[in-house]
């Protein structure tokens, strides 16, 4: 990047008042964590300007694969690498990265390594192809100044939306996600704590699929659900649920 | 984790709320029970004062606030004198590790059969099932605007569903399920605001104030004021009754949320919710659709400068008429367009909270370009959790209550939120005078102005038109502000903190930092 750069880098996130606090923790902790954490620092890009150039691939890509990648450390100890191009999927990780306190070892308790390799497969299997930009775009669900609501920003997508995929990543995901019940919730809670939000979306997808459709004694079946109704209480549900089998 | 991890996740999803730090276990207050243990999480607040209309030992599907016995807190559960298991362990069998957040997400994604089937499944599924949320919005998406509220969104749904006028009560009573998240939602719907968040005013507040004045101590230094008996040369002040509104409006829609309906079936809604965020009426062209609503009232002597004008038709969005029951309102935003507004209120009470262009209220982080607005909390939540923090601030909030035949000035680029404490009916508008011309030029110029600039068709040109329109109706006038803007700033020679400055209306809008 430019060497004649503010040392600092870019700072295209947060205005500056507000969080100087976190600013001043965070390069205590970069210059605590790595050695000559400033040659790496000016990797991240300043959003205005990333949004003139949307949906290319952004040169920035090739930069960041340059660098070493990010070390995550398992529950079990175990230290899992992730390049940076993938790790931008991760928008806790992608935070760490701008404000370059992603150096040294980043920490990722709960998380077993087997689910943490796989939540890094996928990462390095989306990560070229990944814009942060669109797919934040469109997922407030409350805008909180309601003066657009047209059907786009609507929080609601319909069931039968068709993602477009030039890069083949249907099947590949659908073969990565067949896992067996604990795997598949864990690596959605993985998700869940990386805030991978593709990756969470498979997963909560994937869970929703499993239950679509089905009878009460198939879901309790396909999830290992104990029926705690009695036969009195399950005739008065059929009952109150009569509108959802009328048809 | 190092410091830099400081932003609340954004809530991407319909159901996701961000990971609220500190967050009190809210002590449920019932009719029968009260468990009066210490709030453990330290600050914590006494009872909750519930809404009258809340129920909390029975709850019937067809009544308010549909599920609210369903739900206790964590900490009943911990607190309970004899040993009790969480009906929620059992009764989610191998998703039990999940979160209710995702669990809800999971079921955002399922059409209202499904639902039913999970309800079927155990008793676990039956109350998250019925989180009515989750119902509201089967019923916008499937219904539109056209459905008869039943009192929950479940009860609409059914009723609709099953084409039955009244849906048969909740079947079952269930106890024993926990879960702070279902609980702090259900008491987000319930509960009352708490007299401590009412009784600060700390705005101006200006009778009879001149036009000078107004601009020369509230719109010049871009500063908030409470202007009183503004509204009293407005029809709509005595017109303005239900029966005039709902005779007027016959056959229109008007704009509510996502949707459109007429004003009586809006009625029949505001009446008989409880929710967290009720939807709420907010139209901007209810002028067109009824001329008579545009005659009521007219544009007070300070506010009259308003530059857009000069776009005609091509202008953006710029008067909206607001009606909602209490509860309902707006969390915390920043205008579009760097504009400034006003809000009068022809009926009802509103509560105000706001800050200046520079502070970002506590539990809110905007994005660089102002587009996004990350941790959208409810208001009632952002009460609960962050309207305490900023008491504490050197930099408190302006804030008020703004009742029936007063007007709230919002001077451009100040953020702020608004509830409605009661039925409320209230016009507001958007402009730009002579002293923001600048700031919104600035703003439509922005490299990102076709994502932020709001309400117009045309979004990339807004900034051309608007400029090219006023050269041609006030030649002349852009180059002489920018020259007093130029001798201002050379004049400000030290950056002041921001607080104990007044803010020039020229430069407190948009900052980007790069």
């Amino acid at each position: 990047m430019d060497s004649t750069a503010d040392p600092k880098g870019k700072r295209p996130l947060y205005q500056e008042d507000g969080l100087a606090y976190a600013r001043a923790a965070a390069a205590a902790a970069s210059a605590t964590a790595a050695a000559a954490p400033d040659e790496e620092e000016a990797k991240p890009k300043p959003k205005p300007s990333s949004s003139s150039e949307e949906a290319k691939p952004e040169p920035e890509a090739e930069d960041q694969a340059e660098m070493p990648p990010l070390v995550l450390v398992a529950e079990d100890g175990v230290e899992v690498s992730i390049s940076r191009r993938a790790a931008r999927m991760s928008h806790m990780l992608r935070l760490l990265m701008e404000d370059s306190c992603a150096d040294g070892p980043i920490p990722a308790p709960n998380v077993h390594s087997d689910i943490l390799d796989l939540v890094v497969q996928y990462c390095e299997k989306h990560g070229p192809y990944y814009d942060p930009e669109a797919s934040e775009r469109a997922r407030n669900p409350f805008p909180p100044f309601p003066v657009e609501l047209t059907p786009t920003v609507s929080s609601i997508k319909p069931v039968t939306y068709v993602d477009p995929d030039p890069h083949g990543l249907k099947d590949w995901d659908k073969d990565f996600i067949s896992l067996d019940n604990s795997t598949l919730f864990e690596v959605i809670l993985a998700a869940n704590y990386l805030n991978i939000e593709d990756l969470l979306d498979l997963g909560t997808t994937t869970v929703a699929d499993m239950m679509r459709g089905k009878k009460p004694e198939e879901i309790r079946e396909i999830f290992e659900i104990e029926n705690d109704y009695t036969p009195e209480q399950e005739a008065e549900l059929r009952k109150e649920n009569a509108w959802a089998f009328e048809d | 984790m190092p410091g830099a991890f400081h932003c609340l996740r954004p809530s991407l999803k319909r159901k996701r709320k961000p990971k609220r730090r500190g967050s009190n276990h809210p002590k449920k207050t019932s009719e029968s029970t009260n468990l009066a243990a210490d709030d453990a999480a330290g600050g914590g607040d006494a009872s909750f004062d519930l809404k009258s209309s809340a129920s909390a030992s029975t709850a019937s599907a067809g009544g308010r606030g549909g599920g609210g016995c369903l739900v206790q807190p964590l900490g009943n559960l911990l607190l309970a004198a004899a040993r009790r298991a969480n009906l929620r362990d059992s009764g989610l069998g191998a998703l039990r590790p999940l979160p209710d957040d995702l669990i809800l997400d999971v079921l955002g994604l399922l059409p209202a059969r499904d639902l039913g089937a999970l309800s079927a499944a155990s008793k676990a599924f039956y109350v998250i099932s019925s989180h009515d949320p989750l119902w509201r919005a089967i019923v916008l998406a499937d219904l539109g605007g056209n459905f008869a509220f039943a009192g929950s969104w479940r009860a609409t749904y059914i009723a609709a569903a099953s084409g039955r006028a009244h849906c048969p009560p909740r079947a079952l009573e269930i106890k024993g399920f926990y879960s702070d998240y279902l609980f702090q939602s259900w008491l987000c719907a319930n509960m009352e605001m708490r007299t401590e968040w009412l009784d600060r005013d700390t705005i101006d507040r200006r009778r009879g104030l001149s036009l000078e004045k107004f601009i020369a101590e509230y719109e010049e230094p871009n500063w908030p004021v409470l202007l009183e008996g503004c509204l009293d040369t407005w029809p709509a002040l005595q017109k303005w009754t239900r029966e005039y509104l709902l005779q007027a409006s016959a056959g229109k829609e008007f704009v509510v949320g996502p949707v459109s309906m007429p004003l009586d079936r809006y009625f029949l809604y505001a009446d008989n919710v409880q929710e967290e965020r009720p939807l709420y009426l907010f139209d901007a062209k209810f002028a067109e659709k009824v001329p008579e609503m545009g005659s009521d009232y007219e544009v007070p002597v300070y506010f009259q400068e308003d530059l857009f004008k000069v776009l005609g038709e091509e202008r953006p969005d710029h008067r909206w008429i607001i009606i909602g029951p209490a509860g309902s309102g707006s969390s915390f935003h920043v205008d579009p367009n760097s504009t400034s507004a006003w809000n009068a209120v022809i009926k009802g009470a509103k509560k105000w909270v706001m800050f200046p262009p520079e502070v970002p209220p506590p539990g809110v982080h905007p994005s660089a370009d102002g587009a996004e607005v990350t941790s959208p909390v409810s208001i009632m939540e952002w009460f609960m959790n962050f309207y305490g923090a900023c008491r504490t601030w050197e930099k408190r909030p302006i804030e008020c209550v703004c009742r029936a035949g007063d007007i709230v000035f919002v001077p451009n680029g100040w953020w702020h939120l608004v509830i409605n404490l009661e039925e409320s009916i209230a016009i507001t508008q958007n402009y730009v005078s002579r002293r923001n011309l600048l700031n919104v030029l600035d703003f439509l110029k922005r490299p990102n102005a076709s994502e932020l600039v709001s309400g117009t068709k045309d979004r990339v040109n807004l900034h051309d038109k608007f400029r090219n329109a006023i050269d041609a109706a006030y030649p002349g006038t852009i180059s002489e502000l920018e020259v007093e803007a130029q001798k201002k700033a050379a004049a400000r020679k030290k950056k002041t903190a921001f607080w104990d400055s007044a803010v020039d209306a020229n430069t407190g809008g948009f900052k980007f930092s790069f």
